[in-house]
């Protein structure tokens, strides 16, 4: 309240303007999003959102040091240490690692990492990679960093076969954010149309989607989820199990919104200011959008932005139980699934970074719906 | 040693909020006789509820302070005992509140926790101050419920908020409210939100147990009808401050401070035909009041110093008080919380 | 009172039928039957009877008949003679999987939420009574945290740090030596350890939600009229909080029980599947993948008709709780 009440002592009025107009300029999306700017850590969320977005959905092949699919001999690696002092406590401007060879320790018949303090290998930037193609069509081999010689770095260690795990999670990121995107849309315009004729319409139609949404919440989550993708035939192609496994999801999410949407529509149905706008004979359009839908956007967008962890959710528990997102379309939940025993967790525990991204942008876009939420409610 | 219950002096109440501290009641000084009924009156926002709960040392719990001033009660002519100085959430004001002052509140239905019955918030009270047992505490609420003329009493101990009307809630409310023989009552706006039918009778009620149980009470409305059908002596507030000080019918009959006549004059007569009147401008924020006196902005009156210099009470008549330059000089002012003879003797 | 409850019950019947149209539409998308997989084995094998053997068996359960007479037969064996089925993979009969893991199931989804209301209520009240503490703010922290962490990746986390800190046993429900044994304190506690992991696991997230709600709940009803109004009896602070506000901010948690329920049962499944624990999770998972439908069918009918009667209880505890409900 503090904030919207000092910006409104702000808007000094130039001297000769009325005072009306002056007012007019706090529309309600201007305190919107000045509410939303007292959230600290939503809008520290929402730039970390964009960073990812940049480095994993967009140009995952630039930021990566190889191809997700590029395989090297070593397999197993713990995370390359990058450092800044060498071993005799010199500083280098640029980082660098020490070249590496595995040997087997004879106690412990483990397989350990020997560094070789002689060898420095520097980190460089911009170097020319595998090749690739940005956002599916501009080739291209220019990648941020890389490291000269014959190893690779591995800034997140590599997986049994031999695969950079930073470069996979980048890519597998940017898979799991556009599921969640794109199935929080599907089923945002499954709530808002079903909600809507649900609120609008009444009668029987309210009652028989009411009914339906009374069933689906009814049955657990996973199990359905579960049985519906277990159902998609194992041939189809990558992409189409993709596309499938997004709407699955969607259908159970739409529940939320719909309820919320028809109790809004059944309330503002009622609202004086509805009722005054019938009284002046206004056309029922320009109710719907002049005075309904700007009330119950926010919603909308909190929803849709509160919506979107459980879809990532859902997808990464599908994916790690095995009937979910297959290889080579690589999601954050199929790497996790690399990490599925103890024995391998706890020899190689850098296999659960990539859990670590999804509780990361799970929490993001709950900070910034948190965020979303406080701005669009008039009252707090 | 004094016939006075409640002597309040410089009290200050100071609210935080993320805008700043918000000052809702400032320099209020007033004496209030045993068996009195003193009403205070003003807009929404002046202070009197605030005025109430300060007393009750209630607003603690809502980031509220009393910054200054004291609240000295005395229960019997031989005890004292300063409000301020007590913790908010100390026993010995928990026993002071509902068992010596006790309030009541405006809206009946709040007041009362939807998901317990009526008799059990009853009962509650006696068991904490009386010590009763729960059989005889719902005994009493019983009698106490017949008192206040509910009808069925038994059979409405047992009953939820939801299923009493609005009148027969409030009657509930104040029947708690003495069911432990407080001293005391502060009503803050007890019928504001009731047809006027059900707030004649309510009014009426109160008075008959004023009469009964010799309580003290303090009046709290904006409804100046209420004021004249009630109180003995009048407080009135604005912005915070008190404006005016006088018994009910010197108020009426010869209002001195602007504020007042203003007030008095915008109450719509039946069969006038006059254009309603309204004072001009608002009541200030206040987070923003104005230096000086406070209404001096919208004072047909205002002198130059009105608007620098924040009034003294004066005493024009005696027991008729006013913080209004037009009634003294620097130099005339009283103390607004005046001492009895018998106090003044004592050298309190 | 009576007439509430009855007229829920009645409720239930038409909402269990729907759902086990739901349960029966899932089980029979995929192309093929119980029998498709066995099929499958029998050809690679080289048997020329293939086709013939798995047909007679088609024709003993009337697989072959249609779609809706199908439906019938399946919840007419279900409703009258207790008949859940076989399953092809385990060679048993489907009530007997369920005798045997639904107890299990039962027992932890029980324990998850008595764990849940025990730690959530009493930290939710507290954050609110004591806002912008330190308190509040960690638990706040970890309450976000607790809803995005996956459950799974809890579970393997947490038993990472159990067998390689505190040198528990980890995974299914007792260690080697008590299997097989009778019941003792020795096996009691171990299965206690056990189940510890999977409890917290499971209840997290509803843990972490739980918080929130009160946290919110309290908040609000601290600035009510009739908390003034208690205070100004003179009641102390505790009554204030634990009866009065209390009361009030419980309404929330008991009507969400019912939603709580489905929320706790998917967790387990998947947590059950991680953690090797003999519950149902693995089972159905298996038998999706082998297309065991009459597993997977009876399953999610069980799984969602337990669900519901959980929305029943809460609808009940509800209206005994909030007087208000059922003048409505």
């Amino acid at each position: 309240m503090g904030a919207a009440l000092s910006s409104l002592e702000e808007s000094t009025t130039p001297p000769g303007v009325h005072p009306h107009l002056e007012a007019r300029r706090e529309t309600q999306w201007y305190l919107f999003r000045q509410k939303f700017r007292t959230h600290k850590l939503a809008r520290v969320s929402l730039w970390v959102l964009l960073f990812l977005v940049v480095t994993c959905v967009l140009f995952p092949e630039f930021f990566s040091p190889y191809s997700p699919q590029r395989v090297f001999d070593n397999q197993n690696l713990p995370p390359s240490r990058v450092r800044f002092f060498d071993a005799d406590g010199r500083f280098s401007f640029v980082p660098f690692v020490y070249a590496f060879t595995q040997e087997l320790d004879r106690e412990t018949f483990q397989r350990i990492t020997v560094v070789d303090t002689e060898d420095k290998r520097s980190i460089r930037i911009f170097v020319l990679g595998d090749s690739y193609r940005m956002l599916g069509f501009i080739p291209g081999r220019l990648r941020l960093f890389g490291v000269e010689g014959d190893q690779g770095v591995f800034l997140f260690g590599t997986d049994k076969l031999g695969r950079d795990l930073f470069s996979r999670t980048l890519h597998a990121t940017r898979i799991s954010m556009t599921i969640g995107l794109v199935g929080v849309l599907l089923s945002t315009l499954l709530g808002l149309l079903l909600g809507g004729v649900s609120g609008l319409q009444g009668g029987w139609v309210d009652g028989l989607i009411q009914r339906a949404i009374d069933v689906i919440l009814s049955i657990p989550t996973i199990p359905l989820w579960m049985a519906l993708a277990a159902s998609i035939p194992r041939n189809w192609s990558p992409l189409g199990i993709y596309f499938m496994i997004t709407i699955i999801i969607s259908l159970i999410g739409w529940t939320g919104l719909a309820r919320t949407v028809r109790g809004k529509f059944l309330s503002l149905r009622k609202e004086d200011f509805v009722l005054a706008a019938v009284g002046f004979n206004a056309p029922m359009l320009s109710i719907i959008t002049r005075h309904l839908i700007p009330n119950f956007l926010s919603y909308v967008l909190v929803s849709l932005t509160l919506s979107v962890p459980a879809m990532i959710l859902g997808e990464t528990a599908l994916s790690f139980l095995g009937i979910g997102l297959q290889p080579p379309v690589v999601s954050l939940g199929v790497l996790i699934q690399q990490a599925q025993n103890i024995q391998d967790i706890t020899l190689y525990p850098w296999l659960l970074i990539p859990g670590g991204f999804v509780v990361i942008i799970v929490l993001l876009y709950n900070f910034i719906g948190d965020g979303l939420r406080d701005a669009a409610d008039p009252y707090s | 040693m004094s016939d006075h219950i409640l002597r309040v002096e410089g009290l200050k109440t100071v609210f935080k909020t993320f805008s700043g501290d918000i000052n809702a009641v400032d320099d209020v000084a007033f004496s209030l006789a045993r068996n009195e009924t003193l009403g205070i009156v003003g807009e929404s926002g002046c202070g009197k509820s605030v005025t109430a709960r300060s007393i009750m040392k209630l607003v603690e719990f809502e980031n509220g302070r009393i910054d200054a001033g004291s609240v000295e009660y005395m229960p019997t002519p031989d005890e004292l005992i300063d409000l301020t100085a007590l913790d908010h959430k100390s026993a010995e004001i928990r026993a002071i509140r509902g068992g010596q002052i006790s309030m009541i509140f405006q809206e009946p239905m709040a007041s009362f926790n939807p998901v317990f019955p009526i008799g059990k918030q009853m009962a509650e009270v006696l068991v904490h101050h009386l010590g009763l047992s729960k059989l005889e505490a719902r005994d009493r609420a019983i009698e106490m419920l017949n008192r206040v003329k509910i009808p069925n009493a038994a059979q409405r101990f047992d009953e939820y908020p939801h299923e009493f009307s609005g009148g027969m809630r409030q009657r509930a409310m104040i029947a708690m409210a003495i069911s432990c023989n407080p001293k005391l009552l502060i009503a803050d706006e007890p019928t504001t939100a009731l047809d006027v039918t059900v707030e004649a009778q309510i009014l009426e009620l109160l008075n008959e147990l004023e009469a009964e149980h010799s309580m003290t009470t303090i009046m709290i409305t904006h409804d100046m009808a209420v004021i004249a059908e009630m109180t003995d002596n009048v407080m009135v507030m604005y912005a915070g401050r008190i404006a005016e000080y006088s018994s009910a019918s010197a108020l009426f009959a010869n209002p001195l401070h602007p504020y007042t006549q203003a007030l008095l004059k915008s109450i719509p007569r039946i069969g006038s035909k006059e254009e309603l009147y309204s004072i001009e401008g608002s009541v200030p924020s206040l987070l923003d009041l104005p230096k000086g006196c406070y209404f001096a902005p919208r004072c047909p009156f205002a002198m130059e110093h009105c608007h620098t210099q924040a009034p003294p009470t004066f005493e024009p008549e005696p027991g008729h008080r006013v913080r209004c330059w037009l009634y003294g000089e620097p130099g005339d002012e009283v103390r607004a919380a005046p001492l009895t003879a018998s106090e003044e003797v004592a050298g309190t | 009172m009576w007439a509430y409850i009855v007229r829920r019950l009645i409720y239930l019947i038409p909402m269990v039928l729907l759902i086990s149209i739901v349960a029966f539409i899932v089980i029979e998308l995929p192309p093929g039957d119980i029998f498709t997989n066995e099929e499958l084995q029998l050809r690679r094998n080289g048997n020329p009877n293939a086709a013939r053997i798995v047909e007679a068996r088609r024709e003993i359960y009337g697989l072959n008949e249609p779609v809706i007479s199908r439906y019938f037969i399946w919840m007419g064996r279900i409703v009258f003679d207790w008949d859940f089925g076989i399953s092809v993979l385990s060679q048993r009969e489907v009530t007997e999987i369920l005798r045997e893991r639904l107890p299990t199931t039962l027992l932890i989804t029980a324990l998850s939420i008595i764990f849940t209301w025990v730690v959530a209520i009493p930290i939710g009240i507290y954050s609110a009574v004591k806002k912008y503490t330190v308190f509040d703010y960690s638990t706040t922290f970890v309450a976000f945290l607790g809803m995005a962490i996956p459950n799974f990746l809890l579970a393997l986390i947490l038993m990472l740090f159990a067998f390689n800190t505190l040198g528990w046993g980890i995974g299914g429900l007792m260690s080697q030596e008590f299997i097989g044994q009778p019941m003792s304190m020795a096996k009691f506690l171990d299965m206690a350890q056990h189940l510890v992991i999977p409890v917290i696991v499971v209840a997290m997230s509803s843990m972490a939600g739980l918080v929130r709600v009160l946290r919110g709940m309290v908040l609000d009803e601290m600035g009510k009229l009739y908390v003034l109004t208690a205070r100004a009896k003179g009641m102390p602070e505790r009554v204030v909080i634990w009866k009065h506000i209390l009361k009030i901010a419980m309404i929330p948690v008991i009507s969400t029980i019912g939603w709580i329920l489905p929320a706790l049962i998917s967790g387990e499944t998947i947590t059950a599947i991680v953690m090797n624990l003999p519950t149902i999770g693995q089972v159905f998972l298996r038998s999706l993948q082998a297309q065991d439908s009459y597993v997977s069918g009876a399953l999610i009918l069980i799984l969602s008709t337990l669900t519901i009667i959980g929305s029943l209880i809460s609808d009940i505890l509800l209206a005994v709780v909030d007087k208000r409900v059922v003048y409505s």
